[in-house]
C-alpha cells in the first residue's frame, strides 16, 4: 500500500471503509462484551482481506465485486473530471493497518486539508468531514480514522505565506486572580454531574438489538450502562442548590467584601459607626439573589420534568405468563434514581409498585392483550422464515454498501414484502407490547414507534415505516432551523426486515455506531443482523434526531442510538451555560477593586498618622490618662468608617434600577407586536446595559430575518420581466366569482408590466410566437416540480403538499395564471387550464403522463421531468440554477457570450459603485467647515438647517448608497428610506432604484410592439433575460431558469434503457443516474425564468443599514444553503450595490456566484491558480485585508460556510488570519452552520476580540446554543414557537425592533447605569473624604463626623432616590434622535461614558468638593461658633449639605430630561431629612458621642450661621460642579452633548422624529407641535 | 376574563411607561451658564454684606492668659498684642486704645481652702455692651472629639443611679472607672476628669460707669442648655461609695462627704463640659449676664488658674462677647458669600468674554467625533484585536 495513498479518505465508498474499519475492531474486541451467541457466530479469525481462510471465499467475492464497483465509481468521476480520487481502493486496506492518529493541531490540519484537497472537487462536502470542535473534544477520535501526515505530500507544505501582522492576536487582557469559592464550587459541580460523553470508546458504541432483552445495555466507555434519556438542563439539584449557592453568592468579590466589613464591625469596641449595619442588609440582599435562583431554578426543572414527562411507545417483553407480569410490571422504573442512568429489568424487578403505576400498567396490557390475538396467526413461524430468505437473497445481491434510494428501484423484492406491512403493523406477539413510557425512561436499544406529528425522544435509527417505498418526512426545525421538511429514505433492507412488529421481534444482531458527538450533517454506523450476512451500513439519512418532528408518516419503528444528555440536540446545547454578566462590570469590578485600595490605603495612612499624632500629641494629653489605641482596632476601625465607599446599595439598587429598566422595556408600544399581542420581553435583567454595547450581532436567517414566506415576485419570459402581484392585489382567480364578472379594471396603467398583462397580451393574441412562449413557461411551472395536490372543499382552490416553500410557490403561482395542477400520480399530473382575467371561460383539463423525475438534488441544482404531452410528444422540462442551465442551453455559446456582457456591464457598474462609495467616505473627512460671515441670525438659521439637512442625508447615504438629493427643502416630508420598505414588497426596489425600473417599465409599455420581435432574437432575448435576472439576484431574489426540449421517440427510448440500467445498479446508483441525467438534459431550449422572493420582514433593510451605521459588525449565521443566504443578504441590505463579496474557499469563480469575480477584481484574486483550498482562502483573506488597508474596498462581505469553517477551525495559523481579517469585514455570511457551529463562532469573537460584545438572535431551537453563548441573547418570539425566546436573555417579536431595543433602550440603559455607577462612586468619595478630613481634627483617633444613625441611613433614605432615578429616568437623548442617528451608539461601543477617565474626572469633582465643603464648614461655622461647636452640629451641617448637594447635583446637573422627578426626589429626600433630624432631636437620646437629642429643635436648628454656612457651601459647591462641566463642554463637548444641543432646535427635532417615524409610533400631540415649528420657521 | 387578560398584554400607553414624561431641557452652556453666574454674584454680595454687619454689630474681647502664669508678674503689665483680640465697634472712644493688662496673685480660695494663684486682668469696654453679655473660655488643641475621651462616660451614673463598680467597668468609663480599692470614681471617666478648672470671677469695675456698683455680676447658671437638665441628676450614692476623680481631687482632698458631695444637677460648668466639643479648637460658656448693660469703662477680671494647657501645647482665652443673630462674631460667614459672589463676577466675565471671542455652536454636527475622524466606523483592527 502506498503511502501515498493513505492520504487520500475517499467519500464515495466511506460505506466501505466503516464496514471495513469496523469489523477489525470487531476482531480486536470480539471477546468483549458481545453476548455469547454473538460469539459463536463471529468466532473466526476475521481479518478479511489478508487471510485465504476458506471460508472467508464469500467474503472475497465481496471485495472483488467492491472494488469493481469502486472502479465504475472512478470511471464516472473520471468522466466528471475527477482525478484525485484515483486510489480509493487501495486506501481502503491501507486504512486498517495504520494506528490511530494523535490527534494535535498539524495532524488535524494536514489530514483535513489532505482530504480537502481529494475531494475539493466535491462542492457537496456535508459528509465527509469529521467535525473536530474545540478543545472540549480533543478527546475525540476521529471518526473515519484519518491517516497520519505523510511528508511526501507536497502540495500542502507550499501554503501562501501570511504576512505576521495578520497572525497577531491580541491575547485578551485577562486579570486571572486565584478564586477559591469559584474553585470550590466548581469542584462541587463537577462532583455533581460529572460529563462523559466526550469520552472516547476505542470501538464504537455498540448496540445489542435484542427485543426480548430487558437489560440495561453497558456502555463500554465507562462500563457502566448508557446515560438515561432524561434531561436535567437546570443547573442545580435539591441538595446542591443551597451549598452551590452560597458559594457563588460569595464568590463574587463584593459579597466577599461585605462580609469581612461586617465580621470586623462585629468584633466588639473596634467599630465606630455600629454594629449591624452592613451584616443586615447584606444577608438580606444575598437572601434575595438566592431566592431568585431559586425560583429560576425550580422553574427550570419543572419544565424538564414536563419533557421528560412526555410519551412513548417502547416495544418491551413480558418473559413470565401475562397475569404474574402485571403485577409486577413497573413502566416508570427511573422515578427513584433519575440521574443513575441504571435501568433496572423491567420484569426482575422485585421492588414494590405505586397504585397508580399498577393502574397505568394494567390498561396498557389490556391494550397488548387486545392486539395481541389475531397477529399470531399473520406472524406464523413458517412465514417469517421465509420472508428472511426473501431478504436474504436481496442482500446478497445488493451486496456490499446499499444506497438508500435501492427501495425505489428494486420493486419485485418489495412486493413481496408489502403485504406484511399492510397487515395490521402494531399487531404484535403477545409477550411483546408497546409500552407507554416517559421519555425519561427510554434506553438504548430500544425500539419505539412514533406516529405522525410526533416528537421524537431521543436520536433514533429509523427501521420501518409506514410508507411502502420507506420515504418519510421529518421536520427538524429545533435542529437546524429549516422548517421545510426533510424526506428520508429509509435503508431498504432495513425497511423489509422490520416492516412489522413481528419482524423486528426476531430481530437479533447489533448496532454499531459512532460515539455521541455535535455533528448534524454526520453520521456512521452499521446494522449487524444475525441472519443477514451482510452489515448495513447507516449514514445521516438513517439517524432521527432528538428534537425532530415526524411529518405525513403514519408509523415508524425505529431504535434508540443515543439517549438523553449523548444526543445530537443536547450536544449541540451549550452544556456549561456561563452566567451572564454585564460587560460592564469588569470595570465597575476594577473601580471597586481601586476603592477598596483606596480605603486600605487611606486607613493604612489614617492609623499612620495617628501614631505620628500620638508621639507627638496625645503623650501630651494628661486628660487621656495614657489612654492609646492599639494599631488593629485603629486600622480596622477605619476601615470601617470608610468602606461604604463600596457601598452595598450600589448592588442593592442596581437590582431596582434593573428592575425598573426590564419594566420599561416590556412597556414599551414601539417594542408591542398587535397582530401576535407580544411585547418585549426581560428574562435576564443583569445585561441590560451590554444592549448599548452591541459590537457583533449574529443574527439567524430563517424566521429572524425573514418570515420564512415564499413570494413569487417576477416572470421572464421572452426576455421580458413581469411582475406578479400576487393573488390578493388584482384578483386573478377567483374562484367563487359568479360567471360574467368581467373583471374591467385590468385596463389600469398601474398594471402595466405585470403578469396581469401578460395573461391580457397572450389571450388577445393566442398565436403569436410570444404567447406560445408564455404557455410553455406556463405549463413548465406547473409541471416541473414535486407538489401534490389536494382541493380544498370549502374555498374550492388547490393546496399543495410539498418540501421546500419555494415549489409551492411557484405552483401557486402556475394555479393563480391559469394552470392548476389538480391531480398528480405517480405517473401522471392533471392540469386544468383557464384565463384566469375572465370567469366566463372554460377550464379545460388536460393529463401529462410523468414518464420520467430527475430529482432535485443540491449538487444538481436542477430537476427535470419527462412528460409525454396530451398530444403524444415526449417533452423535457429542466429548471434549476443559471450557473448550471446556461451551459445546458442548445444555444450554449451565446448565451454565454451575452451573460460575459451582461456581467461585464455589471462589473463596470459595480466598479463605479465602489468608486463612488469610496469617494464619498473619504470626501467627507475633508470637507470644508462652513461658517464664514453671518449676515443675519435669519441666514445662519437658514444655513444652519441647509447644513443638517445635507449632512443628515449624506450620513445615510454613506451607508446606504447615493439616493436623490433633491429633498433638502424643509417643507417636504421626509420617509425613511422608501426604497427599502415596499420595495421587496411591492416590486422594484428602488434603491437599485430608477436604472431599472425605468428600463422596465419602458420594456414593457413597448412590450406589445416587440413582443414578436424579440422572440425571434435569440441573442436580444438572452441578452434581456440575463440582465433581468441579474438585477433579480442583487436584489436578492431566488431566480430560477426554465427550459424544455422536445424528445424524439428514439431519443427518449435510448436514454430510458440507460437510465433504467444506472436506477437499477446496485451501487453508486446515485452517480450512475446522474451521469445519465447528464445526457438528456442537454440542448436546452430557455423557456423563462422566475424571481421568488424570500420575504423578509418588515423594516429589516433598515434595520440592518441602522445596525451597520451604528458600527455594529453584522453577521449573518444560517444553516441554509450558500446560494440562498447570499440571496438574503442581497435583499436585506448587508450586501450593499457597492459591496464586495469574498466567498472563501471557493476556487472556482463560477462555483460560488459572480459575486467572487467581482471582489476578485477588485481584490486582484483573478489569478485562481492555486488548487489548495488553503491557500485559495489565505490569498482570499490576505488581500482583502490588504485591500481594505489600501481603502479599495467600500464594504466588504466575507461568506463563509460551515465545512470551511471546520477547516479554519483546524488551522491555527489560519483561524488567527481568519479573525484578522473577519475583524474588518462590514459584514459575515455565514452559511450552512450547525448549532454548534454557529455558537462557536458567537463564542470565538467573544473570547478572541478584545471589547466585544457580542448579541445573537434567532427564533428557533437550533440558536438556543448561541443565544446562550453570546454575551446578549435575543430570541424572536415568531412562528417557530418559543423554544429560542425561552432561553434568551431578551425576546421581541420583530426583527426590526432591534432598533428601539438597542439604540433607545440599550444606550440608554447603558448610560443610565453608568451614571448611576458614577454617580454612587461619587457620592461616596465625596462623603466619605469628609470623614478622613475631619479625622485630622480628632487626632486621627477614628472618631466619626457623623451621627449613627444618619449615617447607616445616609446610602438608603437619603441619597438613593438619586441615583435610583438616574438610572430610571435618564435619557440623555432622546428615542427620535438615537434611531434617525444611528452613529450615536458609538458611545456604548466604545464605552464613553463609563471608563477610567470619566470615573476619574468624576471623582476629581467629588474630591474638591469635598475638600470645599469642609474646610468651608470649618471655617465658617465650626471655627466660630460659640454654642453649637459640638460634633453634632458640625456633623450635621456636612450631612445636610452633602444630602443637598449630592441631590441637586445628581438630579439637576447630571439627570438629562429635566422633568417632574428630580423636584420630587430632591423635595422628597431634603424633606425626608429634616423629619429625620427632628425626630432623632425629638426622640432620640441614645447616643453617648453625639447627643442629638433637642439639638436640632433647640440649638443648631435655630442658629442662622448654621442656615447661612448651609446655604453658602451648597451653592459654591454646586458652582463648581457647574464651572466644571461647563469648560468641559465648551473645551471637548462629546457626540451626546452635540447632539443634545441640536435636540434643542424645533427643526432638527422634527427631522429626526420624522426620520425615526418607521420604529416609533408617532404622537399625535407632538406632530401638531412640529407643523406649527414648521410654519413658525417659514414666516421667519 | 381570558379575553381581558389578552388584550392587557398590549403595555397601556402612559406617559411614564413610555418614557414621555413632560420634559424640558435645560443644558449647560454658556448662554444658560452666564447669567445663572451673575444672578449668583448679585445674590452673594448683599447677603455677604448683611452677614458682615451683623457680624461687626457683636462687641468681643479675646484675651489669651496661657502665659499669664510664666509672663504677668505681681504687678499690671501690658499684656503682650498678640494675646488680645479686641473687636469692638467704637474704638474710637476713651477706651479705644486701652491695652489690657495682667498681674498674678494668690487669692484665697475658701472652697479649696488654700491659695490659688490667680490672673488679674484689667481691660476697657469702650462702648456699652448690650445685654446678653456672655464669657467664654476658649481652649485649643484639646481633643475632645478624640475617640477614647469622646465616650468616656456614664450616662446612667450622670443620670443620678448608683451604679456599682460592675456596672461601671461595663460601662464607658474606661480608663477612668473605680480607684485601686475599687470604689467607682463619681463622676466616671475621662471628661468629667478633665473639667475646666480655671475660675472666673465676676467684673470690677475700675473706672467708668453711671451707677455706683463696682461689680458686674456674670452668673455661672443658665450657662448649660435646657436639655442637659434630663442628664444629669442628683446621684443616688452614698458618699463613701464613691471616690472623686483623680483630677477633682484638689477639690475634695478627703474624697465625699454628706456636705460636699457635688450635685451634678446644679453643677452646670460640669453639664457644659461634658457637652463634648467637635473641634480641638473649642468654646464654652464660663458666665453670662442677660439681664444688665456693661458700660464702658475699665474692669478687672479674676480668673483662679488650675488647668493646665501648657503640657498639651494648648492655649486657653477667655472671651467676652455679646451676641448678634448670628451668634457671636463671626465675620467669616459674610466675607465669605462676598468672596464667592466676586468669583462669580469673574468666572462669568471669564466665559463671556471666551464665548465673545470663540464662539462655538454646540449644535453643530461637525464637531462630532465620527466625522472627524475616518468615516468608517467599524471596528478596526489597531483598537479591537
Amino acid at each position: 500500500m502506498g503511502v501515498d495513498d493513505t492520504s487520500i479518505q475517499p467519500r464515495l465508498s466511506s460505506e466501505t471503509t466503516h464496514s471495513l474499519s469496523i469489523q477489525e475492531q470487531q476482531t480486536s474486541n470480539h471477546g468483549g462484551i458481545m453476548s455469547k451467541k454473538h460469539k459463536k457466530n463471529r468466532n473466526r479469525p476475521r481479518v478479511r482481506f489478508f487471510t485465504s481462510d476458506n471460508e472467508n471465499k464469500e467474503e472475497e467475492e465481496h471485495h472483488v465485486s467492491e472494488s469493481d464497483d469502486a472502479q465504475s465509481v472512478r470511471t464516472i468521476n473520471e468522466q466528471l473530471g475527477l482525478d484525485d480520487i484515483r486510489a480509493i481502493d487501495n486506501a481502503d486496506f491501507s486504512v486498517l493497518n495504520e494506528p490511530p492518529p494523535a490527534h494535535d493541531a498539524s495532524d488535524t490540519y494536514e489530514s483535513a486539508s489532505s482530504m480537502r484537497k481529494a475531494l475539493s472537487a466535491d462542492a457537496e462536502q456535508d459528509n465527509n468531514v469529521h467535525v473536530s470542535f474545540q478543545d472540549g473534544f480533543a478527546m475525540e477520535i476521529p471518526l473515519q480514522n484519518l491517516p497520519p501526515p505523510v511528508e511526501e505530500n507536497a502540495p500542502q507544505t507550499q501554503r501562501l505565506f501570511i504576512p505576521p501582522e495578520l497572525l497577531r492576536i491580541k491575547k485578551k487582557r485577562r486579570l486571572h486572580f486565584f478564586n477559591p469559592m469559584q474553585w470550590l464550587g466548581d469542584k462541587i459541580a463537577a462532583f455533581s454531574n460529572k460529563d462523559h460523553r466526550y469520552l472516547s470508546s476505542g470501538n464504537r458504541r455498540r448496540i445489542i438489538i435484542n427485543p426480548e432483552s430487558c437489560e440495561s445495555q453497558i456502555d463500554s466507555r465507562n462500563g457502566k450502562p448508557f446515560i438515561g434519556n432524561e434531561i436535567i438542563t437546570s443547573r442545580y439539584t435539591k441538595y446542591n442548590f443551597l451549598p452551590l449557592q452560597i458559594i457563588a453568592q460569595f464568590s463574587k468579590v463584593a459579597n466577599c467584601y461585605f462580609l469581612l466589613i461586617s465580621i470586623l464591625q462585629m468584633i466588639p469596641g473596634w467599630s465606630t459607626t455600629g454594629t449591624y449595619t452592613t451584616i443586615i442588609p447584606l444577608l438580606l440582599f444575598i437572601t434575595i439573589s438566592i431566592c431568585r435562583e431559586g425560583y429560576d431554578s425550580c422553574r427550570r426543572s419543572s419544565l424538564d420534568r414536563v419533557e421528560n414527562a412526555n410519551q412513548v411507545k417502547v416495544l418491551r417483553h413480558v418473559r413470565n405468563e401475562f397475569p404474574v407480569a402485571k403485577k409486577t410490571l413497573r413502566t416508570r422504573f427511573h422515578r427513584r434514581h433519575p440521574s443513575s442512568g441504571m435501568t433496572k429489568c423491567t420484569m426482575d424487578s422485585k421492588e414494590s409498585v405505586e397504585t397508580k403505576e399498577v393502574k397505568d400498567t394494567t390498561k396498557e396490557f389490556k391494550e397488548a392483550a387486545f392486539t395481541a390475538t389475531e397477529p399470531l396467526e399473520a406472524s406464523a413461524p413458517p412465514a417469517s422464515t421465509s420472508l428472511n430468505t426473501v431478504v436474504e437473497e436481496t442482500s446478497t445481491a445488493t451486496v456490499g454498501p446499499a444506497p438508500s434510494i435501492e427501495a425505489t428501484i428494486a420493486p419485485s423484492d418489495t412486493d413481496s414484502v408489502r403485504p406484511t406491512v399492510n397487515a395490521d403493523p402494531s399487531a404484535i406477539p403477545s409477550t411483546f407490547f408497546w409500552s407507554e413510557c416517559d421519555w425519561k425512561d427510554v434506553r438504548v436499544g430500544d425500539i419505539i414507534r412514533l406516529t405522525s406529528d410526533e416528537a421524537v425522544p431521543a436520536d433514533v435509527i429509523a427501521l420501518s415505516c409506514s410508507s411502502p417505498i420507506g420515504a418519510m418526512y421529518v421536520e427538524t426545525a429545533a435542529l437546524d432551523g429549516e422548517t421545510s421538511l426533510k424526506t428520508k429514505l429509509i435503508n431498504s433492507t432495513l425497511q423489509k426486515r422490520c416492516c412489522t412488529v413481528d419482524k423486528i421481534t426476531k430481530l437479533r444482531g447489533e448496532c454499531i455506531s459512532e460515539d455521541p458527538n455535535g455533528d448534524l450533517y454526520n453520521f456512521t454506523g452499521v446494522f449487524n443482523l444475525e441472519d443477514c450476512k451482510h452489515e448495513i451500513p447507516l449514514s445521516n439519512n438513517d439517524i432521527i434526531y432528538r428534537g425532530s418532528i415526524i411529518r405525513n408518516t403514519k408509523e415508524l419503528f425505529a431504535l434508540v442510538v443515543f439517549t438523553g444528555e449523548e444526543t445530537k440536540i443536547r450536544m449541540n446545547a451549550v452544556q456549561k451555560v456561563h452566567v451572564k454578566t454585564p460587560v460592564m462590570q469588569k470595570i465597575t469590578n476594577g473601580i471597586v477593586s481601586f476603592i477598596f485600595v483606596f480605603v486600605l490605603s487611606m486607613a493604612i495612612f489614617c492609623t499612620a498618622a495617628y501614631f505620628v499624632w500620638q508621639n507627638n500629641n496625645e503623650d501630651k494629653l494628661w486628660y487621656m490618662f495614657g489612654n492609646h489605641l492599639s494599631v488593629m482596632p485603629v486600622l480596622i476601625s477605619f476601615i470601617i468608617l470608610f468602606n461604604t465607599m463600596v457601598p452595598i446599595s450600589l448592588y442593592v439598587s442596581m437590582e431596582v434600577i434593573r428592575a425598573f429598566q426590564s419594566f420599561l422595556i416590556q412597556n414599551d408600544l414601539d417594542m408591542y407586536y398587535e397582530p401576535t399581542a407580544t411585547h418585549a420581553v426581560v428574562r435576564t435583567s443583569t445585561i441590560l446595559e451590554d444592549l448599548g454595547q452591541v459590537t457583533h450581532i449574529f443574527s439567524d436567517k430563517t424566521g429572524t430575518l425573514t418570515d420564512n414566506i415564499m413570494l413569487f415576485r417576477h416572470l421572464i419570459v421572452a426576455g421580458q420581466s413581469w411582475q406578479h402581484l400576487g393573488p390578493e392585489k388584482p384578483k386573478l382567480y377567483v374562484p367563487g366569482a359568479k360567471p360574467g364578472d368581467k373583471l374591467e379594471e385590468y385596463n389600469d396603467p398601474e398594471l402595466e408590466g405585470t403578469t396581469v398583462q401578460m395573461l391580457r397580451c397572450m389571450h388577445e393574441n393566442p398565436y403569436t410566437n410570444f404567447s406560445k412562449m408564455v404557455r410553455m413557461f406556463l405549463l413548465n411551472l406547473a409541471l416541473c416540480h414535486t407538489c401534490f395536490p389536494t382541493l380544498d372543499e370549502e374555498t374550492d382552490s388547490y393546496k399543495y403538499q410539498t418540501t421546500s416553500p419555494d415549489e409551492l410557490a411557484l405552483v401557486h403561482t402556475a394555479q393563480q395564471l391559469g394552470y392548476v395542477v389538480t391531480e398528480r400520480d405517480v405517473d401522471s399530473v392533471s392540469i386544468r387550464q383557464h384565463y384566469p382575467l375572465d370567469s366566463y371561460s372554460k377550464p379545460t383539463t388536460k393529463s401529462y403522463r410523468i414518464l420520467n423525475v430527475i430529482e432535485f438534488n443540491s449538487k444538481r441544482k436542477r430537476m427535470s421531468v419527462i412528460v409525454r404531452m396530451p398530444n403524444g410528444r415526449i417533452c423535457l422540462f429542466c429548471k434549476g440554477a443559471d450557473s448550471v442551465i446556461i451551459p445546458r442551453l442548445r444555444l450554449n455559446k451565446l448565451a454565454h457570450k451575452k451573460l460575459n456582457t451582461v456581467n461585464q456591464q455589471k462589473n463596470l457598474k459595480k466598479s463605479v459603485e465602489i468608486d463612488r462609495a469610496i469617494a464619498r467616505h473619504s470626501q467627507s473627512t475633508a470637507r470644508p467647515s462652513l461658517t464664514a460671515s453671518r449676515p443675519s441670525m435669519n441666514r445662519h438659521r437658514r444655513d444652519y438647517i441647509q447644513n443638517m439637512n445635507s449632512w443628515l442625508d449624506e450620513r445615510r447615504a454613506n451607508i446606504l448608497g447615493p439616493r436623490p438629493r433633491s429633498s433638502t427643502s424643509v417643507l417636504q416630508p421626509r420617509r425613511v428610506a422608501p426604497m427599502a420598505r415596499h420595495s421587496l414588497a411591492y416590486g422594484e426596489n428602488v434603491q437599485s432604484f430608477s436604472g431599472h425600473q425605468h428600463q422596465h417599465r419602458r420594456n414593457n409599455s413597448f412590450a406589445r410592439n416587440f413582443n414578436e420581435a424579440i422572440t425571434k432574437d435569440d441573442a436580444a432575448m438572452f441578452e434581456s433575460t440575463f440582465s433581468n435576472l441579474n438585477s433579480f439576484a442583487s436584489e436578492g431574489l431566488r431566480t430560477l431558469l426554465y427550459t424544455h426540449r422536445y424528445l424524439t421517440e428514439e431519443e427518449y427510448s435510448e436514454w430510458k434503457s440507460l437510465n433504467d440500467e444506472a436506477a437499477s445498479s446496485l451501487t453508486n446508483r446515485q452517480e450512475l443516474v446522474e451521469a445519465a441525467a447528464e445526457l438528456i438534459e442537454t440542448k436546452l431550449e430557455l423557456t423563462g425564468a422566475t424571481a421568488i422572493e424570500d420575504k423578509l420582514q418588515d423594516g429589516v433593510p433598515e434595520t440592518i443599514n441602522a445596525i451597520q451605521r451604528a458600527g455594529i459588525s453584522f453577521w449573518m449565521l444560517t444553516g441554509d444553503k450558500r446560494e440562498t443566504a447570499i440571496n438574503i443578504g442581497h435583499s436585506c441590505g448587508i450586501i450593499k450595490e457597492f459591496s464586495t463579496v469574498v466567498i472563501l474557499g471557493v476556487r472556482d469563480p463560477s462555483e460560488g456566484s459572480d459575486e467572487s469575480v467581482k471582489g476578485g477584481k477588485r481584490l486582484s484574486m483573478d489569478h485562481h491558480n492555486f488548487t489548495d483550498p488553503f491557500s485559495i482562502m489565505i490569498d482570499q483573506l490576505v488581500s482583502s485585508h490588504e485591500a481594505i488597508r489600501l481603502k479599495k474596498l467600500a464594504h466588504l462581505v466575507l461568506v463563509v460556510d460551515g465545512s470551511t469553517l471546520e477547516d479554519i477551525e483546524a488551522d491555527e495559523d489560519l483561524s488567527r488570519l481568519f479573525l484578522n481579517v473577519v475583524v474588518e469585514a462590514n459584514a459575515v455570511i455565514c452559511c450552512r452552520a450547525s448549532p454548534m457551529q454557529k455558537a462557536q463562532m458567537v463564542g470565538k469573537i467573544r473570547e478572541s476580540i478584545d471589547k466585544s460584545v457580542t448579541l445573537a438572535i434567532g427564533d428557533g431551537a437550533n440558536d438556543i446554543a448561541m443565544i446562550q453563548e453570546a454575551h446578549v441573547g435575543i430570541g424572536i418570539a415568531g412562528r417557530e414557537g418559543l423554544q429560542a425566546a425561552r432561553s434568551s436573555d431578551f425576546s421581541i417579536a420583530r426583527f426590526k425592533f432591534m432598533v428601539k431595543l438597542l439604540f433607545c433602550h440599550g444606550r440608554w440603559n447603558y448610560v443610565r447605569l453608568s451614571k448611576y455607577i458614577l454617580g454612587t462612586f461619587y457620592k461616596e468619595l465625596y462623603f466619605f473624604l469628609q470623614q478622613a478630613i475631619f479625622q485630622r481634627f480628632a487626632g486621627y483617633t477614628g472618631t466619626s463626623l457623623y451621627e449613627n444613625w444618619s449615617l447607616t441611613c445616609f446610602n438608603t433614605l437619603f441619597s438613593s432616590l438619586c441615583v435610583i432615578c438616574i438610572g430610571i429616568f435618564d435619557k440623555d437623548l432622546s428615542a427620535a434622535t438615537l434611531i434617525s442617528v444611528p452613529e450615536l451608539y458609538q458611545t456604548g461601543i466604545t464605552n464613553e461614558a463609563f471608563n477610567w477617565p470619566v470615573y476619574l474626572g468624576s471623582m476629581a469633582v467629588g474630591f474638591s468638593q469635598g475638600f470645599l465643603v469642609f474646610y468651608c464648614a470649618y471655617a465658617v461655622f465650626g471655627l466660630r461658633d460659640l454654642n453649637d461647636g459640638t460634633l453634632f452640629a458640625i456633623g450635621q451641617l456636612l450631612f445636610t449639605i452633602s444630602v443637598i448637594l449630592i441631590n441637586v447635583k445628581l438630579m439637576f446637573l447630571e439627570l438629562r430630561p429635566m422633568t417632574i422627578v428630580p423636584f420630587i426626589v430632591v423635595g422628597l429626600t431634603v424633606f425626608v431629612w429634616f423629619l429625620f433630624n427632628i425626630f432623632i432631636s425629638q426622640e432620640y437620646s441614645g447616643s453617648v458621642v453625639y447627643l442629638a437629642k433637642s439639638q436640632f429643635i433647640h440649638h443648631f436648628g435655630r442658629n442662622a450661621a448654621w442656615w447661612f454656612s448651609l446655604f453658602f457651601i451648597v451653592i459654591t459647591a454646586l458652582l463648581v460642579d457647574v464651572s466644571a462641566q461647563l469648560m468641559r463642554r465648551s473645551v471637548k463637548p462629546t457626540d451626546t452633548d452635540i447632539f443634545a444641543n441640536m435636540e434643542n432646535d424645533a427643526f432638527v427635532r422634527s427631522r429626526f422624529e420624522q426620520e425615526s417615524s418607521e420604529f416609533l409610533r408617532s404622537e399625535t400631540a407632538d406632530e401638531e407641535k412640529q407643523v406649527e415649528d414648521f410654519l413658525a420657521f417659514r414666516e421667519v | 376574563m381570558a379575553k381581558e387578560a389578552q388584550k392587557s398584554r398590549k403595555p397601556p400607553n402612559t406617559s411614564f411607561r413610555q418614557q414621555r414624561l413632560k420634559s424640558w431641557q435645560p443644558i449647560l452652556t454658556p448662554r444658560t451658564v452666564l447669567p445663572l453666574l451673575f444672578v449668583l454674584g448679585i445674590i452673594f454680595a448683599p447677603i455677604g454684606g448683611g452677614l458682615l454687619y451683623a457680624s461687626s454689630q457683636v462687641q468681643e474681647l479675646v484675651i489669651d492668659y496661657t502665659d499669664c502664669s510664666s509672663v504677668a508678674t505681681s504687678t499690671y503689665s501690658e499684656i503682650p498684642n498678640s494675646y488680645v483680640k479686641s473687636r469692638f465697634s467704637n474704638m474710637q472712644s476713651i477706651y479705644g486704645n486701652y491695652v489690657p493688662h495682667w498681674k498674678l496673685i494668690s487669692v484665697y480660695d475658701s472652697s479649696l481652702s488654700t491659695d490659688v494663684t490667680t490672673c488679674q486682668i484689667k481691660f476697657a469696654v469702650p462702648v456699652n455692651l448690650n445685654p446678653p453679655l456672655f464669657m467664654y473660655y476658649r481652649l485649643t488643641n484639646f481633643y475632645q472629639n478624640h475617640r477614647r475621651y469622646v465616650k468616656s462616660l456614664d450616662e446612667e451614673q450622670l443620670r443620678g443611679e448608683a451604679r456599682t463598680a460592675e456596672d461601671i467597668k461595663g460601662g464607658g468609663c474606661s480608663p477612668l472607672e473605680t480607684n485601686e480599692d475599687g470604689k467607682p470614681y463619681y463622676p466616671c471617666g475621662l471628661i468629667a476628669n478633665s473639667l475646666f478648672n480655671d475660675s472666673f470671677s465676676s467684673l470690677e469695675r475700675l473706672e467708668g460707669g453711671n451707677d455706683s456698683l463696682n461689680e458686674f455680676a456674670m452668673y455661672d447658671t443658665n450657662i448649660a442648655w435646657p436639655s442637659d437638665k434630663h442628664r444629669f441628676k442628683r446621684t443616688q450614692y452614698q458618699p463613701d461609695e464613691v471616690v472623686p476623680p483623680p483630677n477633682w481631687v484638689a477639690r475634695y482632698p478627703n474624697g465625699y462627704t454628706v456636705e460636699n458631695m457635688p450635685d451634678l444637677s446644679s453643677m452646670e460648668n460640669l453639664q457644659v463640659w461634658m457637652r463634648t466639643a467637635g473641634l480641638p479648637t473649642f468654646n464654652k460658656l464660663a458666665r453670662r449676664n442677660d439681664v444688665d448693660v456693661l458700660e464702658a469703662g475699665l474692669y478687672s477680671v479674676k480668673i483662679g488658674l488650675h488647668f493646665p494647657v501648657k503640657a498639651y501645647d494648648g492655649t486657653k482665652s477667655l472671651v467676652l462677647t455679646t451676641r448678634s443673630v448670628l451668634g457671636g462674631k463671626n465675620p467669616f460667614l459674610g466675607l465669605a458669600y462676598i468672596i464667592v459672589s466676586i468669583i462669580c463676577v469673574i468666572l462669568g466675565s471669564l466665559f463671556t468674554i471666551r464665548h465673545l471671542f470663540q464662539p462655538r455652536k454646540l449644535a453643530d454636527h461637525r464637531y462630532l467625533t465620527w466625522d472627524t475622524e475616518t468615516n468608517n466606523l467599524a471596528p478596526r483592527t489597531e483598537e479591537r484585536v
